[in-house]
């Protein structure tokens, strides 16, 4: 308990704690709430940031965030900590209900928020949860994109639209839009390399 | 058309897609059957979460409601545990699959004729369990309706194998090399048909567990087997995620799953 509580209350350093969170994950495991709560506190506030982001709306993005701590809770097993880190299997998650989510919502809503927006984030933003360095290399990351790419990822990302539905929105064949998905991933990635290697993985 | 990039499998940027929750349906069921059996789309898959999970920390930070926290761990009191408190699995050194380069990538060549294949032996255990009911149920009338609803499951579950992205496995005893058991496993939902599996009794339970290419088996869920015809039967269900290269079935003393498996009775390779 003790040894986690420092990490927890500093989650702003820049360095997503991920150290201890297989201790976390194994004891809700076990079935230890409070182990939850621990985990809510360190990544609370960036799942319910991208789901709000996705949803562009609070109320959807908490039921989002409530859903995923939720299903991780019942079946805290779906967490392979072979496969990654914590922090990003729980994002991935966010961000899969969060598209389910305003997916059956009304799709006007997202259709003005995504296409405004192509880039990662609003500048001036409050990027504690990783850190505004960090944040600022993930925005530079995506601005160095082509314009084409970057599109396409944004739409789909945070826009929640399918492959199908950006190549309606964007007049482009649906193979172009899946190679530009895949291409813009593959530069982001080399870019970010450095984040990846350690810190971000484990 | 589209310049091929350093894709090392055909189906690299359909994995690409999946991540990104952005396929049509049966464009997800395809991946995920596909996944099983390529370490190569496994890997970028993880590498494409991990990318994506710096764009999803990277937006912009709102503080969540105050009440969450507490909704969230009040839900939790009230929400029982899935699996079993157990202690995890414990740390198995990881066969760390480098992505190798297969020298012919064939992921399309192996699948159709798998599913013919898979969907003719079902319909041959489909077959062979309805008839085997009949003898049971002829001893007891009063089990006419259990019979015509297991016939319904069994022609359910052999049309479910057919389905695209549909997994499953023919599980052999361990002991004859019959099939005793079948399952599908279906956008995250798991059936399991015992075609031959005895009674498990009070105080045992069957577990199903499903065996990554690397790593530890998982336990999926319990299931029992009552005398008789027994129906198939739903078994946990998990959303997203890979389906697994084998499946298996033990019986365990208790109620619950252990962490690992300690009698296996059947187990076979998932097929696509």
């Amino acid at each position: 308990m003790a040894e986690v509580a420092d990490e927890a209350e500093s989650p702003q350093d820049g360095r997503p704690p991920g150290r201890d969170d297989d201790g976390l994950v194994a004891r809700v495991v076990v079935g230890e709430q409070a182990a939850l709560g621990q985990l809510y506190d360190r990544y609370g506030r960036r799942a319910y940031s991208l789901a709000r982001r996705i949803c562009a709306d609070d109320g959807l993005a908490e039921d989002v965030v409530q859903e995923v701590f939720l299903v991780f809770w019942r079946e805290p097993r779906r967490f392979d900590a072979q496969r990654g880190s914590f922090s990003t299997w729980l994002l991935t998650l966010v961000h899969h209900k969060a598209v389910d989510a305003v997916r059956k919502e009304s799709a006007i809503r997202r259709r003005t928020v995504a296409a405004e927006e192509p880039d990662a984030a609003g500048p001036g933003a409050d990027h504690a949860a990783l850190g505004a360095v960090v944040a600022g290399q993930v925005r530079d990351a995506l601005g160095g994109l082509p314009a084409e790419q970057r599109q396409a990822l944004a739409l789909a990302y945070y826009g929640g639209y399918t492959q199908r539905e950006v190549a309606a929105l964007t007049g482009v064949p649906l193979g172009t839009v899946k190679s530009r998905m895949f291409t813009g991933l593959q530069r982001l990635r080399g870019q970010l390399g450095s984040l990846l290697s350690d810190g971000g993985a484990r | 058309m589209t310049p091929a990039h350093s894709r090392d499998c055909p189906m690299a940027e359909q994995s690409v897609g999946w991540v990104l929750h952005a396929l049509e349906p049966e464009e997800e069921f395809e991946v995920e059957g596909h996944l099983v059996g390529c370490p190569v789309c496994r890997t970028i898959v993880r590498e494409t979460e991990e990318t994506l999970g710096l764009l999803g920390s990277s937006a912009e930070q709102a503080e969540p409601p105050p009440g969450l926290r507490a909704r969230i761990l009040g839900a939790a009191a009230t929400t029982p545990q899935v699996q079993p408190p157990v202690p995890p699995a414990p740390p198995v050194p990881v066969v760390v699959e480098p992505p190798r380069r297969p020298a012919a990538p064939s992921a399309g060549s192996r699948r159709s004729p798998w599913t013919r294949v898979g969907v003719l032996v079902a319909a041959a255990v489909a077959v062979a369990a309805i008839a085997g009911l009949g003898v049971v149920n002829a001893q007891l009338r009063t089990q006419r309706d259990a019979e015509a609803a297991r016939a319904q499951s069994v022609v359910a579950m052999v049309q479910q194998m057919s389905r695209p992205g549909a997994q499953h496995a023919f599980l052999a005893s361990a002991a004859s090399g019959q099939t005793i058991a079948a399952v599908v496993s279906d956008g995250g939902v798991r059936t399991v048909l015992p075609v031959d599996l005895p009674a498990n009794g009070e105080d045992r339970v069957y577990v199903l567990w499903g065996l990554p290419g690397t790593g530890s088996p998982a336990p999926l869920g319990t299931f029992d087997v009552a005398g008789g015809a027994a129906s198939a039967v739903s078994v946990g269900s998990t959303s997203g995620g890979a389906g697994f290269a084998q499946y298996a079935i033990s019986i365990e003393p208790g109620r619950v799953a252990p962490a690992t498996p300690t009698d296996v009775v059947a187990s076979g390779r998932a097929e696509i």
